[in-house]
C-alpha cells in the first residue's frame, strides 16, 4: 500500500460522514505523513506499517463520530427535554389506526396471494404425480399389449416413457423453483430481523444513557444516528477482539514463566 | 501495557500536553508515546473531540510550504483539565489504597 492508497481506503471508510469530517481526517493524516517523513525519522513504509490498516482506523473515527453525536446532544437536553421518541412511538399507533382500513385489507390479500401460490404449487405436483402415473400406466399397458400388437404396443410404452421422463422433469423444476422461494423469503426475514435487531440495540443503548432525540427535525438523521451507533458497537467489538498484545502479556506472565 | 487507557484519560492527557503550549499533531502524539503506549491512530479521534467539545482550537500556520495545524488549548479546555487533574487524583488516591495497602495490610498482619 502507498500514501495514496492509504487516503483513498480512509476517504472511502468516512464517506458516510458529513465532508467536513473527512476533510479534517485527510489532513490530519496528510500532515502526520509530512511531519514524520520531514522529521527523517521513518519512511512512508514504516509509517503505513505502523499506521495499519486504514478501514480501520475509518472505523475508529466513524465510532468516535457517533458518539460525539450522542454526547452533543446530551449537552443540547439542557431546558426542555422534548421527548421525541416517545412521540414517535403514539405516532406508530397513530398511523396504526389511521391506515387500518387500507392495511387491512392489504393483509388479508397478501394472505390470499400467499394461499394461492401454495395452491398452484400444490396443483402442480398433484398434476405431475398423475401424468407420472399415467406414463407409468402406458408403459406397462404398452408391454402386455405388445404380445398382440407389436407396433401399437411399442408406440403406446414410448408414449409412456416420454410423458414419464417429462413429469420427472417437471417436479425437479418444481422442487428447485419451490425451494428456491422459500430460501429468498428465508432470507428476507433475517434481513428484516437482522435491522430490527440493530435498530434494537441502538434504542437500547440510548436509553441507557437517559438519552433523548433533541432538535432532530430530519428522519434521516435518526436512521443516521442508528446506523452510526450500530458502527460504533462494531467498533466496539472490534477493539475488544484487538489487544492481544495485553492478553499475551497477561498470560504469558501467568503460564509461561 | 495491562491497563487499557480510556478516552476520558486520553482526553485528560492530550490537554495536559496542550496546557503548556500551542503545538502540532506530530509533537501530540510523539509526547503521549514517550509516556503511554498508544497506537498512532488513537490520538486523531482525541483531537478531534476535544476540537468539537471547545476544549481546544486549531489554527493552521505555514510551514515548509505546507500548512501545519496547531491545536491550543481553551479557557473552556483549561476547565475541564482542571477538573479532571481533580478526578485523577481522587482515582489515583483510591487506586493506590487498594493496592499498595493490600501488601501492608500482608505485613501488619
Amino acid at each position: 500500500m502507498t500514501r495514496q492508497e492509504f487516503i483513498i481506503t480512509l476517504r472511502e471508510g468516512l464517506r458516510k460522514l458529513p465532508p467536513e469530517e473527512i476533510v479534517a481526517a485527510t489532513e490530519f493524516y496528510e500532515e502526520y505523513f509530512d511531519e514524520v517523513l520531514e522529521s527523517g525519522e521513518k519512511t512512508e513504509e514504516e509509517i503505513l506499517d505502523e499506521l495499519g490498516s486504514p478501514k480501520r482506523i475509518a472505523t475508529q473515527i466513524r465510532a468516535d463520530y457517533a458518539a460525539r453525536l450522542l454526547d452533543g446532544d446530551e449537552t443540547l437536553l439542557g431546558e426542555k427535554p422534548t421527548t421525541k421518541k416517545k412521540l414517535s412511538a403514539a405516532w406508530w399507533v397513530i398511523i396504526g389506526i389511521v391506515s387500518a382500513p387500507v392495511s387491512i385489507p392489504l393483509a388479508i390479500c397478501a394472505f390470499w396471494v400467499l394461499f394461492g401460490a401454495a395452491c398452484v404449487v400444490v396443483g402442480l405436483a398433484v398434476g405431475i404425480i398423475g401424468s407420472a402415473v399415467a406414463g407409468l400406466g402406458c408403459v406397462v399397458f404398452g408391454a402386455v399389449s405388445m404380445a398382440d400388437a407389436v407396433s401399437s404396443g411399442i408406440m403406446v410404452t414410448g408414449i409412456g416413457l416420454i410423458v414419464l421422463a417429462a413429469s420427472v422433469a417437471a417436479g425437479a423444476g418444481l422442487f428447485i423453483g419451490v425451494r428456491a422461494a422459500v430460501i429468498a423469503i428465508a432470507k428476507a426475514i433475517r434481513r428484516g430481523r437482522e435491522k430490527h435487531r440493530i435498530r434494537k440495540l441502538a434504542e437500547d443503548k440510548s436509553a441507557r444513557e437517559d438519552w433523548v432525540y433533541v432538535n432532530r427535525p430530519d428522519e434521516d438523521e435518526e436512521a443516521f444516528i442508528r446506523e452510526m451507533e450500530a458502527d460504533a458497537a462494531e467498533a466496539e467489538a472490534a477493539i475488544e477482539i484487538e489487544p492481544e498484545a495485553d492478553q499475551m502479556l497477561l498470560t504469558g506472565g501467568e503460564g509461561n514463566e | 501495557m495491562a491497563f487499557k487507557i480510556e478516552s476520558s484519560l486520553l482526553d485528560a492527557c492530550a490537554l495536559a500536553i496542550l496546557k503548556r503550549g500551542d503545538t502540532y499533531g506530530y509533537e501530540i502524539t510523539q509526547e503521549m508515546k514517550s509516556a503511554i503506549v498508544i497506537s498512532e491512530s488513537t490520538l486523531y479521534p482525541v483531537l478531534r473531540r476535544l476540537q468539537k467539545e471547545g476544549l481546544c482550537r486549531t489554527y493552521d500556520q505555514p510551514y515548509q510550504g505546507r500548512n501545519r495545524r496547531y491545536y491550543s488549548i481553551t479557557e473552556k479546555g483549561e476547565a475541564q483539565l482542571l477538573e479532571y487533574r481533580k478526578q485523577w487524583n481522587d482515582y489515583k488516591t483510591a487506586i493506590e489504597k487498594l493496592m499498595v495497602e493490600d501488601e501492608r495490610g500482608g505485613e501488619n498482619d
